[in-house]
């Protein structure tokens, strides 16, 4: 898979869909080289909708192993990446409804790992972070079910109709969505205007 | 005519892309006249970039390798669960057949010797009631409770075994796929 977006080409796919096939029959190489492959969206789908490194990375390794025992499962007329994203969208969404009591490490720190900081100066990425921050903070206070259209639109790029069939709903339902967590995230970037004024000003 | 939220729901669909053509000029004429709309539209673009400029997070280099690792545990799990019902289904069935073995072979001794046979009752059901006063005691406090013993035990073993069973036929489900080692 392509990791900045789903238009990965029709040989990358042809190329995943023969892992999946050889891992159906039992090749652990095969299944691992699918992870390597979806590992990055997957990860970065459930640091988006769960906030936590930690939980990002539990809630990524569970996804595959939920993928490895759902193999059978698989419809070659859908579109492998929105097979993946959906099992992980729906374990997000689960564990997000389930969860009480948010446990935050002050050593998880997955965006620092991606900043280029050497193209940074000090203060620019201290604007970076804090606008990174921002973004994550304004996820957070979505219910589960607008977190992932957003999340999905945003960094795995996929049209209202894979969105729609990603999470099992109408492309109608997609478009509401999307329209309401926007509003909900306007609510606050219009109490932020310093902060909205940081973010255009580091374009 | 066209609403707020019709508008908003417009910015929507240009920020992702999907307008018609038309919509565009049409949303540019209304924030031109509406500064309530002009003012969310800027912060709508504002966190449209904010969000575009976000990087794609990568997880730990061995993420690979724990899933791996995870899913070989599970499958080792499920191979011993699997044994563990196996070897308690065999386990239930010799005692069953030995316990049915020792009746027959009781009857049929009792019939061929019912004199020696009334002597090995008559001890036996000594034994037997020294053996059972404790629970005789424990079932006349049941009864002094207004509750029978033995209607309890029967619930008891009747719940007993269907949760075993229930938890055998989960154990003994096929896998989806044949465990693979990675």
């Amino acid at each position: 898979m392509n990791t900045e977006g789903t238009g990965g080409g029709s040989i990358l796919e042809a190329q995943e869909l023969l892992w999946l096939e050889q891992a159906r029959r039992g090749d652990p190489a095969a299944f691992s080289r699918l992870v390597e492959a979806y590992q990055r969206p997957v990860y970065n789908l459930a640091y988006r909708m769960l906030g936590n490194a930690a939980e990002a990375e539990e809630a990524a390794q569970e996804t595959f192993v939920r993928i490895y025992t759902k193999l059978h499962t698989y419809q070659s007329d859908r579109k492998l990446a929105s097979w993946v994203l959906s099992i992980a969208s729906h374990y997000c969404i689960d564990r997000l409804r389930r969860r009480r009591i948010i446990w935050l490490s002050l050593d998880d720190d997955p965006i620092a790992s991606v900043l280029p900081s050497h193209e940074l100066n000090p203060e620019e990425l201290a604007l970076r972070r804090e606008a990174c921050d921002e973004v994550q903070d304004c996820i957070a206070e979505l219910e589960p079910g607008y977190r992932a259209p957003l999340i999905l639109r945003y960094w795995q790029g996929l049209s209202y109709e894979e969105i729609a069939e990603v999470m099992g709903i109408s492309v109608s339902a997609v478009k509401s969505r999307l329209h309401r967590a926007r509003l909900r995230i306007a609510g606050r970037a219009q109490a932020h205007p310093a902060l909205v004024a940081s973010t255009l000003a580091l374009r | 005519m066209t609403t707020h939220t019709q508008y908003t729901e417009l910015m929507s669909l240009i920020l992702d892309g999907e307008a018609a053509p038309g919509h565009q000029e049409m949303l540019r004429k209304h924030l031109s006249e509406c500064p309530d709309c002009a003012g969310v539209w800027q912060a709508w673009q504002a966190f449209d970039v904010s969000f575009r400029e976000e990087p794609m997070l990568a997880p730990s280099p061995d993420l690979a390798l724990r899933v791996a690792t995870r899913i070989e545990e599970r499958s080792r799990w499920r191979t011993w669960t699997r044994w563990l019902g196996a070897s308690l289904v065999i386990a239930w069935m010799g005692i069953a057949a030995l316990a049915s073995l020792f009746a027959v072979t009781t009857v049929w001794w009792g019939v061929a010797h019912p004199l020696q046979a009334g002597t090995v009752l008559s001890a036996c059901t000594h034994v037997l009631s020294a053996i059972l006063w404790p629970v005789r005691g424990v079932e006349m406090a049941f009864a002094a409770a207004g509750l029978s013993l033995w209607a309890g035990v029967g619930v008891y073993l009747v719940l007993t075994g269907a949760l075993l069973g229930l938890w055998l036929l989960l154990a003994s489900r096929r896998p989806v796929l044949a465990p693979a080692r990675l």
